[in-house]
C-alpha cells in the first residue's frame, strides 16, 4: 500500500464527497426500503397482462370482419356513386325559383314605378296647363296702362273744351273779339293711299308658254330700286338692300329653274302664277312692306320716296292691291282680304271700325284649267276695334 | 258615269285634297282667297249670315273671323279627334258640336271646292289619310265623315304609306317614309315592288310642328320678350293668335335664304322679336326630341330585323323626309345622324325640289295627299299590304292580356293562349279585342277593337279552351279557339271547336 500524501484542501474535497455519497446512499437505502414497503404489483401488472392476452386471443378467434366491412363500404361507395346528382338540378331549380322571384319582384316594382311615372306625368301635365294659363296679372296690367291712356286722352279733351268754353265765356262777356270756332279733329293720315295699285284686267301670266319668260324677266328688274338704296346709306337701306338681294336671288333661281314643257297648256297660268306669286310673299309683302308701312309714319322720306319705287316695280311685275280704309267699319270683304287682329276699346261706337291698317292685300290674276280668270291674293293686315 | 277619285290629307295644321287625273295629280283650292300656296289651315269658323241662317268657312279666311268670336272657331281638330268625347258649345249654333261633326262640317266644303266641277251623277271617291296612331275609332269616324260629307270612302290608311304612293320609288326598293307634319311623326317602312307594296312596320309619335311651336312660345319668346308680348297680345283670342304668330316667325326662321337670325314685325308694336337657329336648335335639343326620335327608329329596325326578310338599316334604299316641320334642318340633320350620311345628306336636302314626286306634284306638302289619290287609281293593280303598327290585346273582363306584338308581318299566328273557364263563364263568354300603342297593357291606353261571341255548348269544359290570334294578309284577325279532347283512339288532341274573323282595317 502505499501512502498518499494530500494537502488539507483535499482532505476537505475528499471529505465533502464522502459525506455526499453517504448522503446518496442512505437516500437510496430509502428508497429501496419505500419500494419494498410498496405492494407487490408485479403480480397485478401479470395478472392485467395475462387479461390482455386472453383478450387479444379472443379478438383473434374473433371472425375477421374488415374485409366484409371493406366489402360493404365498397358497395356502399358503389351506391353513392350510382345515385344521379341532385344538386346540379337542384341549383338549377334554385336559379329558376330565384329568377321567377327576382321577375316577380321587379315586375311588381315596375308596376309601381309605371305608376308613379304616370302620376308624375300626369302632374308634369297639370303643371304645364297651369303654366299656359294666361297670366291674368299681366292681362290686367295691360287693360290698366289701355285705360290709363284712354283716361288722359278724355283728360286732355276736357282740358281742351274747357278752354274753349273759358273763351267762349270771355267772348260773351266781353263781346269784341268774334268767337272762335272749335278745332276741327285732324283727318287721320290716308297712309293706305299711298300704298294702293290699281287692278290688272288680265292674266299677268297666260297660258302662252312663247310669252311667259319675258313676264318673269320683269321681276328681276330690281335696279331702280337697287341704285336708290345704295344712293342711300343709312341702316334700313342696307336692310332693305340685304332683303331686295335676296328676293333677287329666288326670282334668279326660279326663272332659270323653271321647266315650263313639263306642264299641260292649260295648267301653265295657274301653275306658273302660284309659283312666281309665292316668290313676293315672305320678302316683299311680310318684310318690306310692313317696315315702309311703320317708317312712313315718321318723318324720314326715304320710306315713301322707296315706296314709289317699289310700287313701280309691283305694278311691272303684275300685282296690284286691294283698297282698303282705315276709320270706317270693316265689310265682309274686308274680313275676307285681311288677317284681323283686335284692339280692346271701351267705346261700344268703335265695335268693328277697322283702327289701322298694316299692310293691304296683294293680287295676281291668272287662268284656271278652264280658262277662267281668277287671282291669287295674299291678304292684308289690319286691327279691328273690339268692344268690351 | 265617271269616277273621280280623291285623295284627302286632313293634317293638323292644314287641308290638303288632290284630284287624281289619267295622266296626273291636280291639287284643289281650298281657300275663300287662294294665295297660291295650297295651303289650307284646319280651320272652321261658324257664322251667322244676316237673314240668321249659319254658314261655316274653312281656311285662313276662318281663322280672321275667329279673332271676333273664337268662342265660334273651331282650330286643330286633328288633336281634338284623338280627344275623348270632345264638344265645344257654339253660340251661332247654340248648341255643342262634337269632334266628328266638325269634322264632317270640314270635309263637306272640301267637298264642294272639290267637286265644283263634276257633273251631276258622277261618282267622287276618296282616300282619307291619318296619322300611324289613330285607333280604329278615330280612323271610323274620319269615315264616316268624309262619307256624310257626301264622298265614297273607298279606304283609310296611314299618311306614311299613302306618301310612298306620291314619290316616284324605285322598283325593287326598301324605303323609309319620315313624315314630320303639324301633329304627329308617322314613320313606315315600305317595300317597294313592281306589283306589290308593302308596309313592313310602321310607328307613330304625338310630336309636330304644334308641338315646337308651344315650346318656342313658352321657352323662348315669353322669357326674352315677357312686357313686350304681353302689352302687345291684349287680343281675345290671345292663344290662337300666339301661336299663329309664332308659325309663321318659325317658317321664316327657316325660309332657305335667310341667315341665322330672323326678325318679324307685330301689327301696331313697332317691336322687332328676334330669334335665331340656334335658339331654336338648343330648346329642341333640350326637349329630348333626338333621344325620341332615335328610340323610335331603333324599334322600329328591331322590329324589322325580326321580319322574314330580316332587313336592317343597310338594306335602306332611299329616306323619303316629308311633312311641313322638316324645313327645320335639326331634324334633317337627325336623319344624316341616323342613317349616315351615304343614305341622307341634309345639306342635300331640298324642300323646294320636287323632282322625285309623281307627276302633277309641285309641292312636298301635297305628297300625302296626292299619294292617297294615287293608290286609290293603282289599287285594283297591286297587292297593297298594311303594318298593324298596334298590339292587339284581349279580355276577358277584367285583365287586359298581351296577343300580338306589334308590327308582326302578315301570316303571324301566335301559340296556343289559355283562357280561364271561371273567366269565361263570368263574362258569358264574350271575348273583347283591344289595340294599344304602348309596350304594355293596360285599359287606360287601350281602344277598343271589337268582341266576339263564343258558343259555350259546344266546348266539353275539361280543360281550359285554348287560343291562337293569326294576322291574315288581308288585314282580318283571325281567332281560333281550339279544346284539348280525348279521341275514340284513347289518345288526346287539340280540337279547332270554332273560329271567328275581325276586321281591323276599314
Amino acid at each position: 500500500m502505499f501512502l498518499i500524501f494530500c494537502t488539507a484542501e483535499d482532505k476537505n474535497k475528499i471529505e465533502s464527497s464522502i459525506s455526499r455519497l453517504k448522503a446518496e446512499v442512505a437516500a437510496l437505502k430509502g428508497e429501496l426500503d419505500a419500494i419494498k414497503r410498496q405492494p407487490d404489483s408485479t403480480a397485478e401488472l401479470k395478472a392485467q397482462l395475462a387479461t390482455l392476452k386472453g383478450e387479444l386471443d379472443a379478438i383473434k378467434r374473433q371472425p375477421d370482419s374488415t374485409v366484409e366491412l371493406k366489402a360493404e363500404l365498397a358497395t356502399l361507395k358503389g351506391k353513392l356513386e350510382s345515385q344521379p346528382d341532385f344538386t346540379a338540378e337542384l341549383q338549377t331549380q334554385l336559379e329558376t325559383y330565384k329568377a321567377a322571384i327576382t321577375n316577380q319582384l321587379r315586375e311588381m316594382f315596375q308596376v309601381q314605378i309605371d305608376a308613379l311615372k304616370k302620376e308624375n306625368d300626369t302632374l308634369k301635365d297639370e303643371v304645364d296647363a297651369l303654366k299656359r294659363q294666361p297670366d291674368s296679372t299681366v292681362e290686367l296690367k295691360a287693360q290698366l296702362a289701355t285705360l290709363k291712356g284712354e283716361l288722359d286722352a278724355i283728360k286732355k279733351e276736357n282740358a281742351a273744351l274747357k278752354d274753349e268754353v273759358d273763351k267762349l265765356k270771355q267772348q260773351i262777356s266781353n263781346p269784341t273779339t268774334p268767337p272762335t270756332s272749335p278745332t276741327p279733329p285732324t283727318p287721320p293720315t290716308p297712309d293706305e293711299k299711298i300704298f294702293y295699285l290699281k287692278p290688272n284686267d288680265a292674266a299677268f301670266i297666260s297660258n302662252d308658254i312663247e310669252k311667259i319668260p319675258a313676264q318673269i324677266a320683269k321681276a328681276l328688274n330690281v335696279d331702280d330700286m337697287k341704285n336708290f338704296l345704295i344712293a342711300n346709306d343709312s341702316e334700313t337701306s342696307k336692310k332693305f338692300q340685304k332683303l331686295l338681294n335676296v328676293h333677287f336671288k329666288a326670282v334668279k333661281s326660279f326663272a332659270d329653274k323653271l321647266k315650263l314643257k313639263d306642264l299641260d297648256d292649260e295648267e301653265l297660268s295657274e301653275t306658273v302664277t302660284s309659283k312666281y306669286f309665292k316668290l313676293f310673299q315672305q320678302i316683299i309683302f311680310d318684310n318690306l312692306l310692313l317696315a315702309i308701312q311703320r317708317g312712313v309714319k315718321t318723318s324720314d322720306d326715304f320710306y315713301a320716296e322707296f315706296l314709289a319705287k317699289l310700287n313701280a316695280y309691283l305694278e311691272q311685275c303684275g300685282i296690284y292691291s286691294v283698297n282698303v280704309k282705315a276709320g270706317v267699319k270693316a265689310t265682309d270683304d274686308d274680313y275676307k282680304n285681311m288677317s284681323l287682329q283686335n284692339v280692346k276699346t271701351s267705346n261700344k261706337n268703335l265695335a268693328g271700325v277697322i283702327n289701322q291698317i298694316e299692310r293691304l292685300p296683294y293680287r295676281i290674276n291668272y287662268l284656271d284649267e278652264f280658262g277662267e280668270q281668277k287671282f291669287f291674293q295674299y291678304n292684308g293686315m289690319m286691327s279691328l276695334y273690339k268692344a268690351v | 258615269m265617271a269616277n273621280y277619285l280623291f285623295g284627302i290629307d286632313f293634317g293638323a295644321c292644314n287641308l290638303k285634297c288632290v284630284r287624281a287625273d289619267k295622266s296626273k295629280m291636280r291639287p284643289v283650292r281650298l281657300n275663300t282667297n287662294d294665295d297660291g300656296s295650297f295651303h289650307t289651315p284646319n280651320a272652321i269658323f261658324y257664322k251667322k249670315n244676316k237673314d240668321g241662317d249659319v254658314e261655316f268657312s274653312i281656311g285662313q279666311y276662318a281663322i280672321d273671323m275667329g279673332s271676333l268670336t273664337p268662342e265660334n272657331l273651331v282650330v286643330g281638330l286633328k288633336r281634338k279627334l284623338e280627344l275623348k268625347d270632345w264638344r265645344q258649345f257654339i253660340p251661332n249654333l247654340n248648341c255643342d258640336v262634337t269632334a266628328e261633326k266638325v269634322a264632317e262640317d270640314i270635309l263637306k266644303k272640301i267637298f264642294d271646292a272639290a267637286t265644283k266641277n263634276v257633273p251631276a251623277g258622277d261618282e267622287s271617291h276618296a282616300m282619307v289619310t291619318v296619322p300611324v296612331i289613330f285607333t280604329k275609332h278615330q280612323r271610323n269616324l274620319i269615315k264616316a265623315a268624309a262619307q256624310k260629307a257626301g264622298f265614297i270612302v273607298d279606304g283609310v290608311i296611314n299618311e306614311s304609306f299613302a306618301a310612298i304612293f306620291g314619290v316616284d320609288a324605285e322598283e325593287d326598293s326598301l324605303n323609309v317614309i319620315f313624315d314630320l307634319g303639324g301633329s304627329t311623326l308617322d314613320v313606315s317602312i315600305i317595300k317597294f315592288e313592281r306589283d306589290e307594296v308593302q308596309e313592313l312596320v310602321a310607328a307613330g309619335l304625338k310630336l309636330g310642328g304644334i308641338d315646337i311651336d308651344r315650346a318656342i312660345l313658352e321657352k323662348i319668346l315669353k322669357p326674352k320678350f315677357g312686357d313686350a308680348l304681353a302689352a302687345r297680345w291684349q287680343c281675345l283670342n290671345a292663344d290662337d293668335f300666339q301661336m299663329n304668330f309664332v308659325r309663321r316667325l318659325r317658317e321664316n326662321l327657316y325660309a332657305d335664304e335667310f341667315d341665322e337670325s330672323v326678325s318679324a314685325t307685330l301689327v301696331d308694336a313697332y317691336f322687332d322679336f328676334e330669334i335665331t337657329r340656334a335658339e331654336v336648335d338648343a330648346l329642341l335639343e333640350s326637349e329630348g326630341y333626338r333621344e325620341k326620335i332615335f328610340a323610335m327608329l331603333d324599334e322600329l329596325f328591331g322590329e324589322l330585323a325580326q321580319g322574314e326578310d330580316c332587313f336592317d338599316k343597310s338594306d335602306v334604299t332611299k329616306i323619303w323626309a316629308l311633312g311641313g316641320t322638316m324645313h327645320i334642318p335639326y331634324f334633317r340633320n337627325l336623319l344624316e345622324e341616323y342613317f349616315g350620311e351615304d343614305l341622307f345628306n341634309a345639306l342635300d336636302y331640298d324642300f323646294e325640289d320636287n323632282d322625285e314626286l309623281i307627276e302633277g306634284l309641285d309641292d312636298k306638302y301635297l305628297v300625302v295627299a296626292g299619294g292617297a289619290a294615287n293608290f286609290l287609281k293603282q289599287r285594283e293593280n297591286i297587292t297593297a299590304i298594311n303594318a298593324i303598327p298596334y298590339r292587339i290585346c284581349y279580355s276577358l273582363g277584367k285583365n287586359l292580356q298581351l296577343g300580338i306584338a306589334k308590327n308582326m308581318p302578315a301570316g303571324f299566328e301566335t301559340l296556343y293562349l289559355h283562357l280561364d273557364l271561371v273567366e269565361l263563364d263570368n263574362c258569358g263568354w264574350k271575348i273583347s279585342l283591344y289595340q294599344t300603342f304602348g309596350d304594355e297593357a293596360n285599359f287606360d291606353d287601350a281602344a277598343y277593337l271589337g268582341e266576339v261571341q263564343l258558343d259555350s255548348a259546344l266546348y266539353e269544359k275539361k280543360e281550359k279552351p285554348l287560343l291562337k290570334l293569326k294576322m291574315m294578309r288581308d288585314g282580318r284577325l283571325r281567332l281560333r279557339f281550339n279544346e284539348r279532347r280525348m279521341l275514340d283512339d284513347g289518345n288526346a288532341d287539340i280540337i279547332l271547336v270554332e273560329q271567328h274573323f275581325l276586321n281591323l282595317e276599314e
